[in-house]
């Protein structure tokens, strides 16, 4: 049982890790993208 | 596709995520047909897809070269983007794999490496696009580089699939795998839940190559606009924040 | 085609760098392996009993091991002689295209041949190069490892036509190489993917030529030449155009 917990803690952080990375990239690209426009428009 | 930004299909991995990892671990019963640890059997719904969608992303590479040199915007530089980007993904799939079947395979046959099929396959496979990756390091020219490497992805497509067909037939080569558990009555939970993550790994690999392909474009306008300022920005997001993503984000 | 193929003849008599790379690669690799590697001895070229008659043969004290190649040496000696001619051909053959690159005739040749023209000259050069040195180098690996060959015919047909086809499938791979900056190793790694196919079947079958059993290969090689063939040359074009 013990061993189950590492496996789901290990998960959890890898896959924490990697969609915290992929959110986080895609509103910083999402952000560049908007100001870029802007400038664009302006 | 500036303006999508955060769609649905990324929200819902998360969550998708997590409820398939609890039902692989607290639903799905041990497998005892043929597993020497029956617990190890779980591996099914991690390596299996990412071999799998491993050899989809050198299709789509292939798919892009075509474009790239036959198709209507041929010579086009933003396909060729897209070739090296989904054999970036493809080839992150197909090293996950080696390395989870390695660790499956030290559980069940005490050895990382028994040249098996699959195995001589994924290696030949990884090797290809490895050397993608070096005839791409070694020609500057954009448009010659462009036609080179999309040539060579068009080469690794085809013969990718031959190379399952062929390489069991090597003297070297013996099959341990337990391809039967598969293709035969695999319990239908197992198989319910092994294509809920087959579908969430597509849609994780599908992301990764997303932000890739805007990240391209953005760079493109911002070289445009030449502002020299504006390079640091896209190299601040550029550089990757976390190592969850190894070979993905390089 | 014809002027591009006479114009790579009469370059290669005049200064002989393809078939000189080749061949002196071929024929060293050929005589370290046959100093080195240990080809003879039990389970090599004397066969053991098994099974009920190594039981029968032990329990009598009658002889174990009886002169005649197995199947590990004929694989092991088949292999090596694949992996030679792999090596030699991707180094030999991109010497056709760097040549063009070094001389500073590659613009003309673009200039005044159709790149189809191009490839069909090219191609049936290398095929004619790397069969002269397959042809000369056979002899020698006959002499120097001494492989039992019990169907002499379908061993040669199956390195008459295996190293056609890795002409083939070198010609594409050496224009590719001799534009990325002339980078000769890069041919090596980019072409094991493509050639793997034809060195199974190579292997398989000179082995099973060797050993008089079964598994004919010829046809199967015949028809990846053909398949590697034409995609090279429609890929050719795009990588041969400036």
């Amino acid at each position: 049982m013990d061993a189950l917990y590492w496996v789901l803690g290990a998960s959890a952080l890898v896959w924490g890790g990697l969609f915290a990375y992929l959110i986080g990239t895609d509103l910083r690209l999402r952000r560049l993208e908007a100001e870029l426009d802007r400038e664009k428009r302006a | 596709m500036n303006r999508r930004g955060l769609a649905f299909w990324k929200l819902l991995q998360g969550p998708a995520m997590v409820g398939l990892t609890l039902l692989a671990y607290f639903w799905a019963k041990p497998l005892n047909n043929g597993f020497q640890v029956p617990e190890a059997a779980r591996i099914i719904f991690w390596h299996v897809p990412m071999a799998m969608l491993g050899l989809l992303w050198f299709f789509v590479a292939g798919y892009h070269a075509v474009r790239f040199l036959f198709g209507r915007g041929s010579g086009d530089l933003r396909s060729d983007s897209r070739v090296s980007f989904a054999c970036e993904v493809g080839l992150a799939c197909t090293l996950l794999a080696t390395f989870s079947g390695m660790i499956f395979a030290q559980v069940q046959w005490r050895t990382p490496w028994n040249w098996d099929p699959k195995q001589v396959s994924i290696l030949v496979l990884i090797m290809i696009y490895v050397a993608y990756f070096g005839l791409r390091m070694s020609v500057d020219e954009p448009q010659l580089r462009a036609r080179l490497t999309s040539a060579y992805a068009i080469l690794g497509a085809v013969a990718a699939p031959l190379l399952m067909y062929v390489v069991p037939h090597l003297p070297q080569v013996q099959t341990l795998h337990p391809t039967q558990v598969l293709t035969g009555g695999l319990d239908s939970k197992w198989r319910l839940i092994w294509m809920g993550f087959t579908v969430v790994f597509l849609g994780v690999t599908a992301w990764l190559f997303e932000l890739r392909v805007r990240l391209a474009a953005l760079e493109a306008r911002r070289s445009e606009a030449g502002d020299p300022e504006d390079q640091v920005v896209v190299e601040a997001v550029r550089r990757p924040s976390g190592g969850a993503t190894t070979g993905a984000a390089g | 085609m014809a002027a591009v193929f006479l114009k790579d003849l009469r370059s290669e008599l005049r200064t002989p760098s393809a078939i000189s790379t080749l061949g002196m690669f071929v024929l060293t690799t050929t005589v370290l392996v046959s100093l080195t590697v240990v080809t003879t001895g039990p389970g090599l070229d004397m066969n053991a009993l098994d099974g009920a008659a190594l039981k029968e043969a032990v329990r009598t004290g009658a002889r174990i091991y009886f002169p005649g190649q197995t199947l590990v040496r004929a694989q092991l000696l088949s292999a090596f002689f694949w992996i030679i001619l792999y090596f030699g051909a991707l180094t030999g053959i991109p010497r056709v295209f760097t040549k063009e690159e070094e001389q500073h005739t590659a613009v003309l040749l673009r200039l005044v041949a159709r790149p189809s023209a191009i490839f069909a000259g090219k191609l049936i050069f290398n095929v004619i190069l790397l069969e002269l040195v397959a042809a000369a180098v056979t002899p020698i690996y006959l002499l120097l490892l001494q492989p039992v060959i019990a169907r002499p015919f379908d061993f040669g047909a199956h390195i008459f036509v295996g190293t056609a086809s890795i002409s083939g499938t070198a010609t594409l791979i050496g224009a590719m190489v001799s534009r990325s900056g002339n980078r000769g190793y890069l041919a090596v790694i980019l072409g094991l993917g493509p050639l793997l196919p034809v060195l199974v079947a190579g292997i398989n079958g000179t082995a099973a030529a060797m050993q008089g059993t079964g598994g004919n290969y010829v046809l199967g090689l015949v028809s990846y030449l053909g398949m590697m063939t034409a995609l090279s040359a429609l890929l050719f074009e795009k990588v041969w155009r400036d």
